[in-house]
């Protein structure tokens, strides 16, 4: 794998750097980065494009059948000599922010993930350098049924923090956690690729006791409360008997008479579903099996490439079923939490920091070379800049925007690419034009939008006002995010087409356009992109372009209900595979939010999921993609993300990657020279 | 500032005929010789009226429209200039030129002219390499983004080559083969004058950042012929080629070196310098000034007028009433501001006038106190009693006696108002609720103060960003205090006929 | 004295009252839910989300539950920091403001107060325009900048302090208290001369020194009471101002305090955790007026407290 990205960072070097990388870092470039070296291995390659040479054969999809595990552990990012011995091992990073839980059914964030990745292991693993997933608790698997069944083997040693075995059941319980109503799990959906997974977690599983499902307000009889969950029993129905097959609408409207113990009510039908306990017949049906102590067999409802991948994801990290048993909500403290991962929560005081101590019950404790590590919580950029030239931590994973210049000339200072697209969402939802409500909105035309694509000069705003190294975007899914898809060249930056365009679409000059607002929320990167992109538009159109700043929660409420203009956003892929950036742009997609709908494009994401062969997955994600950000533009891409910090030289053992994930396990501390 | 400086009414005769005969010198006329009297209030006065003249006048006093952004120039020290091309960005043979697109050198030239533009493309790239103590390269990124171990080879212009031999250490000489690279310029990101190839020292220990930018330059030249209001023809040179003439001629401002009108150079000049995004500060400032003394005068009226006769009417009337209003006041006290405000620009928009509305609304809670306070200990006074026996009605002990006896402080909490308010706004534009309108994010002084401490770079540099727009700032607001204070001294009717 | 308390006592409860429901209904007017993020989520999951952070059925039943919750002492969970509950939050997070709180209101006193008095005393000398001076630069300059110069000359350039944190006293307590505390104490001082300077030319100050008595005695016993009170009004909002004020402060030394947690709260819309840090705030502020008032009645026995 690091080879593979190694040779593509020379591929890299082609286009207009070629010269500048002497051939030596080309294709042969070997490790010559034993930990000794700071500089990452070999980053993620940026294919570049047309320049691409020969790009790696598509590996999708994997062989099916069985097939051995990748063997875990890789020698190479270990220290080569016991010097790192003699120096503390401690390492105190800033994570950006409090975080919201330590419970992974309820975690949604990457600072979340940063931290359960020290206390808990999911069956896989982030490998540091690629970050595709290697063996984690689970020391081998086997693929089999085309790719729809999966059988794990878990490690022998592997050993919860309080001393007890990881078995099969806990992963079993830990998933059902997920998928059971309660607690409610914002990234429940990242499991129900598993069979029957996803109409478990919505109780539509027949055949199992029924129970409430939700908004038991309603049902108050006697003025009890019936709890969401609770298993009822049916006592009587309106009307009687209920008829066959009616619609959900008319579903509501039956109500049925529950018994629950002594408590009794009636409910509207659709709110009565499968039960979801973990024993129950419901989740029997879930393709979950922990046949022996060691063994977890996990069917999917179909092939994914990405499943090993979805493992490592915090929803998919376990927790120790009679912890959580015994303290409910309170299990997840310093000093109740127990975990599986290399690390065990020490102390936590919220908003001040976290301290986490080698789990000595950790299979792999000998291979654990930190001996403590500390999270701070800083959000705001400046006081944690502060604290790191102060030397109050070693690692931050962002830097002061206003500060670039000079955090720029921090030898500490680091900048790799990173899986995730900065864009400009477009209202695109048919209404008529505000001043004239015979035509319709000038940015229902995609002519208009092409003109305001072509219009913005992606590269200044990287180079000028950005500043940190992002890279200028024209397509969608960010280079990097599948070995065999380079990214898309789209439309390039081009005043004199985008004139024509607008005047081609009835606009001459910015004539008859009406004001176009940016709705941006607060936050200064934002606010200085979208006064450079809205002096571009004005300057280069002839159009008025307004900003309008809102506040987070005001700015999520807006692009939720499609109330903006123009709004800024950003993405950040799930998995190493175009789709978790093109799926969203489906026809009313819960993440489309632009009233975009292009028939052939549903088409041809919907084909994706059926079509294996490699060179046809590609061209089926290059088509939409070009409809995406060639002729339909329903966003306006504008970069892509880079990951950006500051990191002294002494931290070894992180790889940049293009997921940011950085095991602990393979980082030590080792002043340079 | 004109309320206390108009004659009013003087004292009522009820209570006239009760203090001691003084010479025919009205309170105000009285006043208004002591605030004469006082150097540091006139001076306040002057730099008041300075600033509030600037403000009112900033569409014709700054140099630039303050939002320009520049993305050739981006941020720039005091006193710079650069050829000012932004607005000649595009010629046009067949469209005639309006005045929005001419710079004002040439508007109003008619008959032939000529005009002549040395051009110079650009293509830059930046590299940034850590070099070790040792003079080994340890990291090199590239602006793309992309990192990694790798050995470098720059070249610079003649007198300037570096090379990253195969040992990892810097070579000072041209290479033989593998090429030198097709480098015309090599910029040292260095302020000081560091002889070529040697390497700033970073902050690490020992080890070097160096920040290559590299650039290729093509000169070409460009001759426009203007006749009458229109471009009649351009005509573009480069070396080694032909000159060959052209419809369109876009100028991108990094792109030129020099603009020429009859030999004479056009250059735009920012005395205080440019922020980040190139947009000309002491235009931002001019324009922020409005912003924040609109602000604040605005909402200043609004706590004064609401503040000083609830509070005049709840310490007068006192019991119930004083109880239920200050009860008022505390409710209102309680509620976290900043939810308001949010609440508010929420739902009418991140406006101006929202803000001015919420900080007023704010504001006079404060001055309600102030004054009930104050009112509390003057109504037991005996000139109250008198004119309360006098029988003079409510309304008019409360407004002709109590209140101008309180002037005093309200003039002095005034001047804290007004001051207070530019800091409330600067706090909001601190957690990211700048002012809008109309689609524009207004800058006040707040918000360039904030914005230059953002830049302000831990070892000094940008620190024309901060230094401008808060002295500034805190001149303005120190000429508002002195004023209160010369205002409190002149008005205090306590130290009436005590000279 | 007591009647007086005890009405006292019933208006503060009624006050809160009315501060929660308004408060209540205000944060629940503004756009946005708790659970909104920039991805997409699950309409049957955000109502299993609500029903588990009390935020399901109509909106005066949740404000009555609320309120039946508020009077066991329950604050209800908090959907942000999905391990704790809001007391605890509050429990960990107020001790810590009110310290800092009582650093620089002290500290704000102590510089105010002086400078103040010293300055009304020798009206029109040096030391008055200099601590004018002084005064007007500290309400003029604001705190973010204040505070990180600060950092930046003391913690990175000489290194006597950390840049962040509130662990250690006195040593963390220095550079956040006096960066909050530089308002106040001009406002104080600018007050406390303005209040001064009025009282000192009254028939009962004149009397004092009339009577023969010390400068001091003079100054202390007489001038002082009368010339003090609209600082003590002051100290009331002064206070809540140090509370809310500690906001920017807790941002740059990371201090954490109620402040920053009541912001981010409201920007999240926790609305429980926001709702508890209004009430702890509200409580605070009622109390501090309370003081002020009892302290009026003290200072000045001419006002009648009704």
């Amino acid at each position: 794998m690091s080879r593979r990205s190694r040779s593509l960072f020379g591929c890299l070097a082609a286009g207009a750097l070629a010269a500048l990388l002497i051939a030596s870092c080309g294709q042969k470039a070997g490790p010559v980065s034993g930990p000794g070296a700071t500089g990452p291995a070999g980053a993620v390659g940026l294919p570049d494009g047309a320049a691409t040479p020969a790009a790696p054969q598509a590996t999708w999809p994997p062989q099916w059948g069985p097939q051995p595990a990748p063997t875990g552990w890789d020698k190479q990012f270990e220290p080569t000599s016991q010097e790192w011995r003699k120096h503390a091992q401690v390492l105190r990073f800033n994570n950006g922010t409090e975080i919201e839980t330590l419970d992974p059914a309820r975690m949604t964030g990457v600072p979340e993930h940063r931290i359960i990745m020290a206390v808990c292991e999911g069956l896989t693993m982030y490998h540091p350098v690629s970050s595709e997933p290697m063996p984690g608790a689970a020391e081998s698997w086997v693929i089999s049924d085309g790719g729809r069944t999966y059988t794990f083997r878990i490690r022998a040693d592997a050993r919860w923090s309080n001393g007890d075995t990881v078995t099969a059941a806990d992963y079993r319980y830990s998933w059902w956690r997920v998928l059971a109503p309660q607690p409610p799990s914002q990234y429940s959906y990242m499991l129900f690729d598993i069979e029957n997974a996803k109409a478990f977690a919505e109780g539509r599983i027949a055949e199992t006791p029924l129970a409430l499902h939700r908004d038991a307000e309603r049902t108050q009889p006697n003025g009890q409360s019936l709890a969401v969950g609770e298993i009822v029993e049916v006592v009587k129905t309106w009307p009687d008997p209920l008829p066959e097959n009616p619609s959900d609408e008319e579903a509501k409207k039956f109500s049925v008479e529950v018994k629950c113990g002594e408590k009794s009510g009636w409910v509207g039908k659709s709110l009565l579903r499968g039960a979801w306990q973990l024993d129950g017949p419901g989740f029997a049906k879930v393709g979950i099996e922990a046949p022996g102590v060691r063994t977890l067999v996990v069917r999917l409802s179909e092939p994914k490439p990405f499943f090993l991948e979805v493992l490592s994801h915090e929803t998919s990290m376990p927790v120790h079923p009679p912890t959580v048993e015994k303290h409910g909500n309170q299990a997840f403290r310093a000093g109740v939490f127990v975990g599986n991962g290399p690390y065990v929560l020490k102390s936590w005081e919220p908003r001040v920091r976290m301290v986490f101590e080698k789990n000595p019950a950790y299979w792999g404790r000998d291979r654990v070379e930190l001996d403590r590590i500390v999270a701070h919580p800083v959000e705001n950029m400046e006081p944690a800049y502060a604290m790191y030239k102060a030397d109050e931590v070693d690692w931050l994973m962002d830097v002061p925007l206003a500060k670039i210049d000079e955090v720029k000339l921090h030898p500490d200072y680091y900048v790799a690419p990173l899986m995730g697209t900065y864009f400009y969402r477009v209202n695109c939802t048919a209404r008529p034009h505000p001043d004239d409500p015979s035509r319709p909105h000038p940015l229902t035309d995609r002519r208009v939008r092409q003109a305001l694509n072509m219009a913005m000069d992606k590269k200044t705003i990287c180079e000028k006002v950005t500043k940190a190294g992002q890279i200028p975007a024209s397509g969608y899914v960010p280079p990097g995010t599948a070995p065999w898809y380079e990214p898309l060249q789209g439309l390039p930056h081009d005043r004199e087409r985008a004139r024509a365009l607008l005047a081609e679409a009835g606009y001459p000059g910015g004539k008859g356009m009406p004001k176009i607002e940016i709705l941006y929320n607060t936050l200064e990167s934002h606010k200085t992109v979208a006064e450079a992109i809205a002096d571009m538009w004005q300057q280069n159109l002839g159009i008025t372009v307004g900003l309008h700043n809102a506040e987070w929660k005001v700015y999520l409420d807006q692009v939720d209900r499609i109330d903006y203009h123009i709004a800024r956003a950003g993405w950040i892929g799930d998995y190493l595979d175009p789709n978790t950036f093109l799926d969203m742009w489906v026809t009313k997609g819960g993440n489309n939010n632009t009233g975009w709908s292009h028939p052939e494009y549903d088409r041809l994401i919907e084909r994706v999921k059926e079509v294996g062969e490699p060179t046809k997955r590609r061209e089926t994600f290059r088509t939409a993609e070009r409809i995406l950000c060639v002729d339909e533009l329903p966003i306006l891409p504008i970069y892509y993300y880079v990951n950006k910090g500051l990191k002294k030289p002494k931290v070894r053992g992180v790889h940049m990657n293009i997921k940011d994930m950085h095991p602990w396990q393979y980082i030590w501390i080792e002043p340079e020279e | 500032m004109s309320t206390p400086a108009a004659p009013g009414p003087t004292a009522p005769p009820a209570a006239a005929t009760l203090s001691p005969p003084v010479e025919g010198v009205s309170l105000w006329a009285d006043a208004r010789r002591r605030l004469l009297r006082n150097r540091m209030a006139m001076a306040g006065l002057v730099v008041i009226a300075v600033v509030g003249a600037s403000a009112l006048l900033a569409p014709w006093l700054s140099p630039s429209d303050p939002e320009m952004h520049r993305f050739f120039v981006l941020s720039t020290p005091p006193g710079s200039s650069h050829p000012d091309v932004r607005d000649v960005a595009l010629f046009s043979t067949d469209a005639p030129l309006n005045a929005r697109e001419v710079p004002d050198h040439l508007v109003g030239l008619r008959g032939p002219h000529e005009v002549r533009l040395e051009l110079r493309r650009l293509k830059e790239e930046e590299y940034r390499a850590v070099i070790t103590r040792s003079g080994r390269v340890k990291q090199l990124s590239l602006s793309e983004g992309a990192v990694g171990t790798a050995r470098v080879a720059v070249a610079g212009p003649d007198e300037f080559f570096l090379q990253i031999g195969p040992d990892g250490h810097p070579v000072a000489s041209p290479s033989a083969g593998g090429g030198p690279l097709e480098v015309h310029d090599v910029t040292l990101a260095v302020e000081e004058d560091l002889p070529p190839g040697f390497l700033r020292p970073g902050e690490g220990e020992g080890r070097w950042v160096l920040l290559v930018r590299r650039a290729r330059a093509r000169v070409e030249t460009a001759q426009l012929r203007l006749e009458g209001d229109r471009v009649s023809s351009i005509t573009v040179e480069s070396p080694g080629e032909r000159a060959r003439d052209v419809a369109v001629l876009e100028v991108r401002g990094g792109d030129v070196r020099g603009l020429y009108l009859d030999g004479r150079p056009i250059l735009a000049r920012h005395l205080f310098g440019t922020d980040r995004q190139g947009r000309d500060l002491l235009s931002r400032i001019l324009y922020g000034g409005r912003i924040s003394l609109l602000i604040a005068l605005l909402a200043t009226l609004v706590s004064l007028v609401i503040g000083v006769c609830y509070g005049a009417v709840s310490g007068y009337v006192g019991g119930l009433t004083d109880l239920l209003m200050m009860r008022v006041v505390d409710i209102l006290y309680g509620l976290p501001y900043i939810f308001l405000v949010i609440i508010l620009m929420v739902a009418f928009g991140k406006d101006i006038v929202v803000l001015f509305i919420a900080l007023g609304a704010v504001q006079w809670l404060t001055m309600a106190r102030i004054v009930r306070g104050q009112i509390l200990s003057l109504r037991e006074r005996e000139f109250i009693e008198a004119a309360r026996t006098a029988g003079a009605p409510g309304y008019a002990i409360v407004f002709r006696h109590l209140v101008p006896n309180v002037l005093g402080v309200v003039a002095v909490y005034t001047t804290l108002t007004i001051p207070a308010i530019v800091l409330q706004e600067s706090f909001l534009a601190f957690i990211g609720l700048g002012v809008q309108w109309e689609g524009r994010n207004l800058a006040s002084w707040g918000a360039l103060v904030k914005e230059g401490m953002d830049s302000l770079g831990h070892g000094g540099s940008h620190s024309w960003l901060l230094l401008f727009p808060a002295t500034v700032m805190s001149v303005s607001l120190f000429a508002f205090n002195f004023v209160g204070d010369g205002l409190r001294d002149a008005l205090d009717p306590q130290q009436k006929g005590r000279t | 004295m007591l009647r007086f308390l005890a009405r006292r006592l019933a208006w503060t409860v009624l006050t809160l009252f009315l501060l929660v429901t308004i408060t209540f209904f205000m944060i629940r007017l503004a756009p946005g839910d708790p659970f909104s993020g920039e991805k997409d989520l699950d309409p049957e999951v955000r109502l299993q989300l609500n029903k588990k952070y009390g935020l399901d059925g109509p909106l005066h039943s949740q404000y009555l539950r609320y309120l039946g919750g508020l009077l066991q002492g329950d604050l209800g969970p908090s959907s942000k920091q999905k391990d704790f509950t809001v007391n605890e939050i509050l429990r960990s997070r107020f001790p810590v403001s009110l310290r800092l709180g009582f650093c620089a209101m002290v500290l704000a006193l102590l510089l105010g107060l002086t400078a103040g008095i010293v300055a009304a005393l020798r009206h029109n000398s040096p030391f008055d325009y200099a601590s004018m001076a002084g005064a007007t630069v500290g309400l003029a300059v604001p705190t973010f900048v204040v505070g990180p110069i600060l950092v930046l000359v003391f913690a990175l350039k000489l290194g006597w302090f950390n840049t962040v944190g509130f662990d250690v006293f006195p040593r963390d307590y220095i550079l956040p208290s006096l960066t909050l505390a530089l308002p106040f104490a001009a406002r104080i001082a600018r007050l406390a001369r303005a209040g001064m300077l009025e009282v000192i030319h009254q028939d009962y100050v004149r009397t004092a020194r009339a009577k023969g008595l010390l400068e001091r005695v003079v100054v202390l016993r007489h001038a002082v009471r009368g010339g003090l009170l609209p600082v003590v009004s002051y100290i009331g909002p002064a206070m809540a101002d140090i509370l809310a004020g500690s906001l920017v402060v807790e941002t740059i030394f990371r201090v954490p305090g109620l402040g920053w947690e009541f912001v981010t709260s409201a920007g999240n819309r926790d609305y429980m955790l926001v709702m508890g840090t209004v009430i702890v705030y509200g409580s605070m502020l009622v109390l501090f007026n309370l003081l002020v008032d009892l302290a009026y009645h003290l200072i000045d026995p001419r006002v009648r407290v009704a």
